[in-house]
C-alpha cells in the first residue's frame, strides 16, 4: 500500500481518489462550458494554486457560466457581486449593525465570507469597491471596524470583466491586478463546439444540466497542498527566475514581474503539473502557463503585451533535456 | 617495555595497516552499526591517504617546477591531476578504472620519454620520484584496503622528506611541514580508534616481537657496515677555491656552475661546450698556453717571452678571480726559501682524461662545419684561386655582445644580427686550424668578452678565420650567426651565379700575395692551371658528358643540381678504403662507382659546372646525428668526422651547399608554405577538383546522408543509457528541423517544439509524448522512469527517428513558439491529446505515474 507520509508528515489523499476528483470536475466544467478543454485546465490549475482568477473576455462568451459551474462543482457557499457604480465595500466586506434589543454591534458578514466569490464585471464598480477586495485576496481575511475577520480557508476570487465597452468603467488598479493569479480569455467555441451548443440548447439539455459537488473543500485543500509541494527542478527554476528578469529588463515593459508575481507563476506551473498528472514541473508547463500569468501584471510603456510576451518566452533559452 | 598487540585473527587480517602493531579491534561478530562505523572509518583513512598522497606530490612537483622546462612540467603535473580525479569516480566501469590506473602509473615515464623527443628532457631521477608520488597517489584510489593505504603513507613520507633534503629554497618545506601536520592528525586517529573499538580480554602484553625486530635490524646494519669497511673508496676533496664542478649546466641542476678549475676540473668544463671557465679565468696569466686574455698586453704593450705569445684582450680587475690570485701569489715566489718543510704531497691521482674531440658543437646536428674551400681543379689537385681575403670585419653591438660580420654579406644582403638566426655554438678543443669551422652562409661569428676587430677575418677562400695566429686557442666558445636561403629562392629563375662570371671576378681580384702562395709551396699554380685548361683528363670529360646526359630536357636550374646529385647518391658507391688504379682518380670513380667522399664531392662540382654552376670543393666535419650527448644537448665533432662536399654559388654571391654523398643527409632548404602549397595545388589539382565536386555532390545531398548517418548511428546506441539516448534523439531531430530550415526556438521548451512538430499525426505525437514524458521526467524530475516506461520508450523513439525525418519536418506546419497559438497548441496537442491519450489514460499507467510521485504520498483514511 502507498500509505508514505508526506515531507512534514501531514496526511494526503491517496493518489487515485484525488485523481478521480480531478476527472470527474472536468468532467462536469467540460459539459458547462462546451469546447474549452484547456481554459478549464487552467481554471482549475489556478483554484489547486489558490490565486485568484481575472475572466477577461466579451460579453456572451461563458464567463459567468464557468464561474457558476465552478462554484457549484466545489460543494462550497457562492457568493456572487454584481459590480455596479454604487456598489460600496461595505456590501462586500460586511459591517456591524447596532442591534436596538440586545443593545449590542451585530457582525453582519459580507459576500467575502463565502468561498467561492463571483465578482461580475468587476470594471463597472469604482476603485474604492475593488480596493476593498485587496486584503481578502491576498491575506484571506478583512478587517471591519479593527477587528480582523478571517475567510475561508478556500477562499477563491473569480471576477470577470468585459474589455470593450469603456464607458463608466474603471480599469483595475495594478495592485489588486498583481493579486490575480492568472488573467483568462475563454474566446469563442470552435465550429463543432458551437454546434453542440445550439444542439444542447435544443434539446432542453444544457438547461437542465444539474451539477453537483464533485469535489468537497477539504478534498480541494489536499489537492492545493499536494500542488505546493510539486517537485521544481533547480534547472527550471532557473529558467522562471530567467524569465521573470527578462521581463523586468525589457525595455518595451513598464512594470516586470514582482516577487510575488513571481511566485504566483512558479504555483500556477506546479498546479498545471498537477492537473497533467505529474510530480514535477517541466520547462513546458512554465510555459504554458506563461500567457495567463504574464497578461494580468505586465505593463508597457508602448504596444502589444502579448508581443512583449512573445518576444520574452522566444528570447529566454528553455532548459533542454541533459 | 610491554607493548599492546593486537590478536591477529583472520577478520582483523585485512584491516591491519601501518598502526598494526599498536592496538587491533576485537573478533567479536560484527553488527549492521559496527559495519558502519568501520566503513566510515575506513573512508576516513582513504581521504586522508589520498591527501598526504597530494601533498607529496605537490612537493615533487615544487621542487621540479624551479629546474624544468614549466610547460612541460605543469602539463604532466595537470594530465596526472585529471586521471587521478577520473580515477576517483567509483561509477566508471572497472576496465576503465583498470586502464587509468595504469596511465596514471604510466604517465610520468611517458613524459620522460616525449620531453627527451621533444622538449627540455627530464632527469631521471625526477622521473623516479614522480612514479613513486603517482605510485602513492593511485595506490589508495583503486586498491583501497588497510594494506595499500599504509604503503601509500609510507611512501608519500619518503617523498616528502626526499623533496624536503633536496630542495635548496626554504618555502620547498611548506608541504613537508604540511605533510606532517596532517600524518600527526591521521597516526593520532587511527590510534584513537584502535584503542576506542577494543576490549581489555583482546590486549595481550608481550615484549618478545618488537626487540626481536630491533635486534636483528641492528646485527644486519653492525654487519653490513664491517663488510663494506674499506672496501669503498674515500672521496677526493680538493681545498676551498679549486672547488671541481660538474661542468655541467643549469639543465642538471640549478647549483652547477659553468666550469673552472684546474686539473680533472679542467676537464669537467670541457665537459659541455658553453662552460667557459678555462680560458677567461686568470689561472693562464703564467700559462704558456694559448689564450685570448690578457692583463698587460694592452697598457703597456706585448711582454717579450720566449715562447710564442698571441694577441691577447685585457680583462678588466673585476673580472679576476682572488682565490685563484692569491694561490698564484703564494706559488710565484722565488725570493725566499725555506728549510722547514712539510713531507712533498702523495702523488696526484687525478689526471687529465683525453678528449678525442675536435670541438664541440651545440647546435642542428646532420649538417656541414666548412674548414677549407678550393675553387680550381687540375684533374688531380684541387687548389685555390680567389681572394676573399679581408681582415677588416665590420662590428656590431648586440645587446651587450659585440658580433663582427663580414661586410659583403652585410651590406650586400642588407643584414644586420638582428636579422641572423642564430647558426649554433661552438666549443674548440684540440683544432689545429685558424679557420672557424662554421655551417653555410654563417655570416657572423662572437666571443663573449673579446671585442676586438683584429681578432676575426676572412680568410682567402671566403672562410671565417682569426688572423695572425697558429690556431685558434683551444677552449675558445664561438657563437656563429647565418642567414639561411628558402627553397623558394632556389627554384626561381636566375638564382644560381654563372660560372663565366666568376671567372671573370676572379680575374678583376687582387691574386693572392706571393708570400702567402710561398707559404703553401704552389708557386706554379697558374702555370699548371693553364696546361690542365688545354687539356682536359678524362675524368673531366666523363663528368662534362655525364651531367649534360643527366640534364637534358630539365630547364630549371634547381631540378638540374638534383638530378646531378640523386644520380651519384644513387648509383655510386662510398668507400674511403677504395683506391682507383691510374693517374685520373676522376676516371676510375666514374669506371668503378665506387670512391670516397672527396671524389664524390669532386664529380658533383665538375657535373655542376658543366651545366653551367658556379661550384666549390669544401672540406670540414660532418656533425653525426649519433654524436650527440642528449643529456648536454651538444655533440663532439671526432678527426674522424672530416667530410668533403660541395658547395654551389647563387646570384647574390651566397654559398649553398649540395650534399653528393651517400649516407650523409643533404641539407635542408625549407620551402615556404606558399611554395608548398602551389606543389600541392600542381600535384593533385585534379583531385582537388574531384574533392571539390564530391563536397557539392554531398551538400546537395546531405540531408540524404545525414538521415542515413542518424540511422545507422542510431542502431547502436541501444547499449548506452537512456539519458544519452534521449539527448541523441533530440539532437538528431533538431539537426534534421536545421536541415529543413526550421530550426527550434531557443525559447521554446523541448517537448512543446516535439509536440507541435507531430500535431498533424496522432499516432506520432502519441510517441511524442511518451517519449517527452520519459525524457522529462529523466530531466526533471525527483525519480527517473520506471523500467516499464523506459522500456517504452525506445519503441517510441524508434519510430520518432523513423518518421520525423526532415522531409516530414520540412512540411509540417510548425508552431516554433511555446505559447504563440495557445490555442491551436493545447487543445489539439495538450488538450486532447494528454486527456485522450491511449497509454496515459490506461488505469494501469496512471497508477503507475501516481504512484511513483510524491503525489501518491497518502493515508489509509482518504480513501474510505
Amino acid at each position: 500500500m502507498n500509505a508514505i507520509t508526506n515531507h512534514d508528515d501531514a496526511p494526503v489523499a491517496s493518489a487515485e481518489v484525488l485523481g478521480n476528483h480531478l476527472n470527474t470536475l472536468r468532467e462536469q466544467l467540460g459539459q458547462a462550458l462546451l469546447g474549452k478543454a484547456d481554459q478549464i485546465d487552467l481554471v482549475i490549475a489556478c483554484m489547486l494554486a489558490r490565486g485568484h482568477l481575472l475572466l477577461d473576455d466579451l460579453p456572451g462568451t461563458g464567463k459567468t457560466t464557468l464561474a457558476k459551474a465552478l462554484a457549484a462543482c466545489l460543494g462550497g457557499r457562492l457568493a456572487r457581486i454584481q459590480c455596479t457604480p454604487d456598489l460600496l465595500p461595505t456590501d462586500v466586506t460586511g459591517f456591524n449593525l447596532f442591534n436596538q434589543k440586545t443593545r449590542e454591534f451585530e457582525f453582519h458578514p459580507g459576500p467575502v465570507f463565502a468561498d467561492v466569490l463571483l465578482a461580475d464585471e468587476l470594471n463597472r464598480t469604482t476603485p474604492r469597491t475593488q480596493s476593498a477586495l485587496l486584503e481578502a485576496m491576498a491575506e484571506r481575511q478583512v478587517t471591519i471596524d479593527a477587528k480582523p475577520h478571517q475567510l475561508s480557508e478556500s477562499f477563491f476570487v473569480i471576477a470577470t470583466q468585459n474589455p470593450i465597452d469603456s464607458h463608466g468603467a474603471y480599469p483595475l488598479p495594478e495592485a489588486q491586478l498583481d493579486r490575480f493569479s492568472i488573467k483568462l480569455e475563454i474566446g469563442y467555441p470552435d465550429r463543432s463546439a458551437q454546434l453542440e451548443i445550439l444542439e444542447s440548447a435544443a434539446d432542453g439539455r444544457h438547461d437542465n444540466l444539474k451539477l453537483s459537488p464533485v469535489l468537497p473543500l477539504d478534498e480541494l485543500e489536499k489537492l492545493q497542498q499536494h500542488s505546493s509541494r510539486i517537485t521544481v527542478h533547480p534547472r527550471v527554476r532557473e529558467y522562471l527566475v530567467d524569465l521573470v528578469e527578462a521581463t523586468r529588463n525589457d525595455s518595451s515593459i513598464q512594470l516586470g514581474v514582482s516577487p510575488r508575481g513571481m511566485l504566483h507563476w512558479q504555483r500556477m506551473a506546479q498546479a498545471w503539473a498537477l492537473v497533467q498528472k505529474r510530480d514535477f514541473v517541466t520547462p513546458s508547463d512554465i510555459a504554458h502557463v506563461s500567457r495567463p500569468v504574464l497578461s494580468v501584471r505586465l505593463l508597457t510603456t508602448h504596444g502589444d503585451v502579448d508581443a512583449a510576451i512573445t518576444r520574452i518566452m522566444e528570447t529566454v533559452p528553455a532548459p533542454e533535456y541533459r | 617495555m610491554p607493548h599492546v598487540l593486537p590478536e591477529p585473527t583472520a577478520s582483523d587480517e585485512s584491516e591491519n595497516g601501518v598502526e598494526a602493531d599498536s592496538v587491533a579491534t576485537s573478533a567479536t561478530p560484527v553488527s549492521l552499526s559496527v559495519e558502519q562505523t568501520t566503513r566510515s572509518k575506513f573512508q576516513r583513512r582513504k581521504i586522508e591517504s589520498i591527501l598526504l598522497a597530494l601533498i607529496a606530490v605537490a612537493g615533487v612537483w615544487w621542487l621540479r617546477i624551479t629546474i624544468e622546462s614549466k610547460i612541460w612540467c605543469v602539463s604532466e603535473l595537470l594530465t596526472v591531476l585529471g586521471l587521478a580525479a577520473l580515477l576517483s569516480l567509483q561509477r566508471i566501469h572497472a576496465r576503465y578504472r583498470l586502464c587509468m590506473f595504469i596511465g596514471l602509473l604510466g604517465t610520468p615515464l611517458v613524459f620522460a620519454i616525449l620531453t627527451r623527443n621533444w622538449g627540455a628532457p627530464i632527469a631521471f631521477e625526477m622521473t623516479a620520484i614522480s612514479s613513486l608520488g603517482v605510485l602513492s597517489l593511485a595506490m589508495p584510489m583503486y586498491l583501497p584496503n588497510h594494506r595499500s593505504l599504509a604503503l601509500s603513507v609510507v611512501t608519500s613520507g619518503f617523498l616528502t622528506l626526499f623533496t624536503a633534503l633536496f630542495a635548496s629554497e626554504y618555502n620547498t618545506l611548506v608541504p613537508a611541514i604540511a605533510w606532517m601536520t596532517l600524518c600527526l592528525w591521521h597516526m593520532v586517529a587511527n590510534h584513537w580508534e584502535r584503542v576506542e573499538s577494543c576490549t581489555p580480554q583482546d590486549v595481550r602484553r608481550t615484549t618478545n616481537v618488537r626487540p626481536l625486530t630491533v635486534i636483528v635490524g641492528l646485527t644486519l646494519f653492525v654487519l653490513g657496515g664491517w663488510f663494506i669497511h674499506g672496501r669503498a673508496s674515500e672521496p677526493t676533496r680538493l681545498p676551498w677555491g679549486f672547488m671541481p664542478t660538474s661542468g655541467g649546466s643549469s639543465w642538471s641542476d640549478p647549483a652547477a656552475r659553468s666550469g673552472v678549475g684546474s686539473g680533472d676540473a679542467a676537464i669537467a668544463a670541457k665537459d659541455h661546450a658553453e662552460s667557459f671557465g678555462a680560458v677567461e679565468s686568470d689561472l693562464f696569466l703564467e700559462s704558456t698556453q694559448s689564450t685570448l686574455f690578457d692583463m698587460f698586453s694592452d697598457s703597456i704593450g706585448q711582454p717579450k717571452l720566449k715562447v710564442k705569445w698571441e694577441r691577447r684582450q685585457g680583462m678588466t680587475p673585476e673580472k679576476l678571480i682572488h682565490a685563484h690570485q692569491r694561490t698564484a701569489q703564494s706559488e710565484r715566489s722565488g725570493a725566499s726559501f725555506s728549510t722547514a718543510r712539510d713531507k712533498p704531497p702523495p702523488p696526484q691521482p687525478l689526471n687529465d682524461a683525453p678528449e678525442r674531440a675536435a670541438f664541440q658543437w651545440i647546435g642542428p646536428t646532420g649538417i656541414r662545419l666548412a674548414l677549407n674551400r678550393y675553387d680550381a681543379f687540375d684533374g688531380v689537385d684541387w687548389t685555390l684561386q680567389a681572394n676573399w681575403r679581408n681582415d677588416q670585419l665590420s662590428r656590431y653591438q648586440v645587446g651587450e655582445e659585440a658580433w663582427f660580420m663580414d661586410p659583403p654579406q652585410a651590406g650586400g644582403l642588407k643584414l644586420h644580427p638582428d636579422r641572423l638566426q642564430h647558426g649554433g655554438v661552438l666549443k674548440i678543443i684540440r683544432l689545429n686550424s685558424t679557420h672557424i669551422p662554421a655551417p653555410m652562409m654563417t655570416a657572423a661569428v662572437h666571443v663573449k668578452d673579446v671585442d676586438r676587430r683584429d681578432f676575426f677575418g676572412i680568410d682567402h677562400d671566403g672562410s671565417l678565420y682569426m688572423p695572425g695566429r697558429e690556431k685558434i686557442p683551444s677552449l675558445t666558445v664561438m657563437h656563429l650567426a647565418k642567414t639561411s636561403v628558402m627553397q623558394d629562392e632556389l627554384v626561381e629563375p636566375n638564382s644560381f651565379a654563372d660560372r663565366q662570371s666568376y671567372l671573370d671576378i676572379l680575374a678583376k681580384m687582387a691574386p693572392i700575395q706571393a708570400f702567402d702562395l710561398a707559404e703553401t709551396g704552389d708557386e706554379d699554380i697558374d702555370e699548371d692551371d693553364a696546361a690542365d685548361e688545354a687539356v682536359p683528363m678524362a675524368g673531366e670529360l666523363k663528368a662534362e658528358s655525364l651531367a649534360i646526359d643527366l640534364t637534358s630536357g630539365i630547364s630549371d636550374d634547381y631540378q638540374k643540381l638534383q638530378a646531378i646529385v640523386s644520380h651519384l647518391r644513387e648509383n655510386y658507391v662510398f668507400d674511403r678504403q677504395f683506391v682507383s688504379e691510374g693517374e685520373d682518380p676522376l676516371n676510375g670513380f666514374f669506371v668503378d662507382q665506387s670512391g670516397g667522399d672527396h671524389l664524390f664531392a669532386t664529380a658533383a662540382a665538375l657535373m655542376a659546372r658543366a651545366v653551367g654552376f658556379n661550384t666549390r670543393l669544401v672540406s670540414g666535419f660532418y656533425v653525426r646525428p649519433s654524436a650527440v650527448d642528449i643529456g648536454m644537448g651538444q655533440a663532439s665533432v671526432l678527426p674522424e668526422d672530416v667530410h668533403f662536399w660541395v658547395e654551389v654559388q647563387l646570384n647574390d654571391g651566397r654559398w649553398m651547399e649540395i650534399e653528393p654523398t651517400p649516407s650523409y643527409r643533404q641539407p635542408i632548404y625549407e620551402p615556404s608554405s606558399w611554395l608548398l602549397a602551389k606543389r600541392f595545388a600542381i600535384a593533385y589539382w585534379p583531385h582537388g577538383c574531384v574533392l571539390l565536386a564530391i563536397s557539392f555532390f554531398v551538400y546537395l545531398t546531405r540531408v540524404a546522408w545525414f538521415e542515413l548517418g542518424a540511422r545507422v548511428a542510431w542502431c547502436f546506441v541501444g547499449m548506452f543509457p537512456v539519458r544519452f539516448r534521449v539527448r541523441l534523439l533530440l539532437w538528431i531531430l533538431q539537426c534534421r528541423a536545421r536541415l529543413a530550415g526550421k530550426p527550434r526556438c531557443t525559447g521554446t521548451p523541448q517537448r512543446d517544439w516535439l509536440l507541435s512538430l507531430t500535431s498533424r499525426d496522432d499516432q506520432l505525437t502519441d510517441m511524442a509524448v511518451e517519449c517527452c514524458d520519459v525524457a522529462d521526467r529523466m530531466a526533471f524530475g525527483v525519480h527517473g522512469p520506471t523500467t516499464r516506461a523506459a522500456g517504452g520508450w525506445s519503441h517510441s523513439a524508434n519510430l520518432l527517428i523513423r518518421h520525423v525525418t526532415t522531409r516530414y519536418i520540412s512540411r509540417s506546419e510548425m508552431i516554433n513558439h511555446p505559447i504563440q497559438n495557445n490555442s491551436v497548441l493545447s487543445d489539439s496537442v495538450l488538450g486532447d491529446s494528454t486527456r485522450n491519450h491511449p497509454v496515459l489514460n490506461q488505469p494501469a499507467l496512471n497508477q503507475t505515474v501516481l504512484n511513483e510521485s510524491v503525489l501518491n504520498e497518502s493515508v489509509n483514511g482518504s480513501r474510505a
